[in-house]
């Protein structure tokens, strides 16, 4: 991994937590009082978009190459990432300040073919060192063909918008497409394989080729949970819910021989471990009509949905991951500002998907907005207090060299 | 380079075949599919919607089963109930001021829209945003498809009042 220290992309990649954190709390702020010349809709598409480059992309790309890179390959993932990083900054700045406009596009565009140069540099390193273990490369490959797989969305709003489909449930599933693949395909394969990489490499009770498999494959047609909000045909609620089993069963499966292991994992591990399992029954439950069409109608369970896979999910594993490496350093402060990690993002998740919940029993919260600020802002910290022990640790490391 | 390249192809061409295959099959799709034709025929191009600026005032009463309703001087018990109702389902995306979050904000709505309009806008959303030419500037606009939020008449009436409150 020193490679990766020495092209400094860890620095930003915490960096762009911070961010993201800041353009979190810049959203919350604008539900609680008015803050002129921002334009809501244009940073709620600059947060996302970063958050799907600038963190999850660059930090789990970072360190899947971490883990494959032959020598010969370095340079170029480094090609690779910083045009990621590019791409993520000209994003954030394109969209808070013109929306989805020209610029934008073409930013987004460059994003989709640093992933597309990234996935082809990947494959060729996986031919040249074979480091893998069987269950670690099917995941990755599977993440990276979503990854590919997912851009398919964003190229299919020109030719709708062309149809004068725009604005329509097809429009729609077309962006859908992006998120369902680039969530539930990429990220959340990727996570699994750098936690298989790292603690379950070669381990004798790794479960069995299909239960990979059909972890990875029933992501295909789980995508239609994502088209469930437009109340379609009946036979299109049973495909998602047998895919949702699916994925259900062999995420029981691969959890299953590992109990023992499991228990000793990092806590954060376990806290992502717990949010897989949760989204994982969730995406079931919806998938019954009645449950699905109260979620789909509530703006905060599907906020609270995607934070529990980015903020529950894919960051702890790329924190962790950075501990591994030795990027943080060692210290009680990490442990510190981890456990507070963990208490914040219960915090907000618990208060997104629980509201809905109680009303649902007619007990209406009057205003889970200021909390939702405040648990925004003390996330930020935490942010902050990531970064600072990246820049510490790596100071403290190259003393460790002087001396 | 031939594995990548196959690779990231066949990634291309099967999602080809899955957006074919989902796209018309899915979707209260029935109302999308006829619709888009349909509304592209009245207004002849897509460019018309554009040209509607979503705050100005319309006299559009909206597509939806409110045609005609009947307001009179602000019913203060009504208004309250109202507010009741909005806090629960509507203020994750609307505020009462003119601050503009996920939807826009509603401050003079009443003003800009009619009775009939609102009401639409709330038990028919998805509708209103593929048909009515207010509805689809919204929506283009805010790119975000507002959904319905299991509101009976009655509670979208008091939502009105609570509206027509606020804008005095």
């Amino acid at each position: 991994m020193d490679w990766i220290s020495k092209g400094r992309c860890h620095y930003w990649a915490g960096g762009s937590f911070v961010v993201l954190a800041v353009f979190g709390v810049v959203l919350r702020l604008m539900h609680v009082t008015f803050v002129p010349h921002l334009n809501y809709t244009f940073l709620l598409h600059a947060h996302s978009h970063f958050a799907f480059a600038g963190w999850a992309f660059l930090g789990l790309a970072m360190l899947l190459a971490g883990r494959v890179s032959p020598v010969q390959r370095r340079r170029k993932f480094l090609y690779a990432l910083n045009a990621t990083l590019l791409s993520a900054y000209g994003m954030l700045v394109s969209f808070s300040f013109q929306g989805y406009k020209t610029v934008s596009i073409i930013f987004s565009t460059f994003f989709i073919l640093s992933t597309y140069y990234f996935t082809r540099q990947f494959l060729k390193s996986l031919k040249e060192t074979r480091q893998l273990s069987k269950g670690a490369r099917q995941l990755t490959l599977g993440a990276l063909f979503f990854l590919c797989f997912s851009s398919l969305g964003p190229l299919a709003l020109g030719p709708l918008m062309v149809m004068g489909l725009k604005g329509t449930a097809v429009y729609q599933d077309a962006i859908y497409v992006y998120l369902h693949f680039q969530l539930n395909g990429w990220m959340q394969l990727a996570a699994i394989a750098l936690v298989e990489i790292t603690y379950f490499n070669m381990c004798p009770t790794n479960p069995q080729r299909w239960v990979y498999q059909l972890l990875i494959w029933s992501n295909l047609p789980l995508y239609l949970i994502f088209t469930l909000w437009s109340n379609p045909a009946g036979w299109v609620f049973l495909i998602a819910g047998i895919a949702a089993t699916g994925n259900l069963t062999a995420w029981f499966m691969i959890c299953r021989g590992r109990k023992a292991r499991l228990l000793k994992l990092p806590l954060l591990l376990k806290v992502a471990f717990l949010a897989i399992t949760l989204k994982t029954v969730f995406q079931t439950l919806v998938c019954i009509p009645v449950i699905g069409r109260w979620a789909f109608s509530d703006r905060n369970i599907i906020i609270g949905y995607i934070h529990l896979l980015t903020l529950g999910i894919v960051t702890p594993v790329i924190l962790d991951q950075f501990k591994q490496a030795g990027f943080f350093g060692a210290g009680k402060k990490l442990q510190i500002i981890n456990g507070s990690y963990i208490v914040l993002t219960l915090a907000y998740l618990v208060i997104l998907f629980v509201e809905p919940a109680l009303k649902l029993v007619g007990i209406i919260v009057q205003d889970v907005e200021p909390q939702l600020l405040l648990l925004s802002i003390l996330l930020l910290l935490c942010g902050v207090g990531y970064f600072g022990l990246l820049i510490l640790g790596s100071s403290k490391k190259s003393k460790a060299v002087s001396v | 380079m031939k594995i990548s390249t196959s690779f990231i192809r066949a990634a291309f061409i099967g999602g080809m075949a899955l957006l074919a295959a989902c796209g018309p099959s899915n979707g209260g799709d029935k109302q999308a599919t006829e619709s888009a034709p349909a509304a592209n025929a009245e207004n002849s191009s897509a460019a018309s919607s554009a040209d509607v600026d979503p705050a100005a005032k319309s006299d559009s009463k909206g597509v939806g089963k409110f045609t005609s309703v009947e307001i009179g001087t602000i019913d203060n018990a009504m208004a309250d109930k109202g507010k009741g109702v909005f806090t629960a389902k509507c203020s994750a995306c609307h505020q009462i001021t003119d601050q503009k979050v996920v939807g826009p904000g509603l401050k003079g709505v009443t003003k800009r829209r009619t009775p009939e309009w609102i009401m639409n806008q709330i038990t028919n959303p998805v509708e209103m945003e593929q048909k009515d030419p207010v509805g689809k500037a919204l929506l283009a606009k805010y790119l975000t498809q507002m959904s319905f939020q299991n509101v009976s008449d009655d509670e979208t009436r008091q939502i009105l009042e609570y509206l027509r409150k606020n804008d005095q």
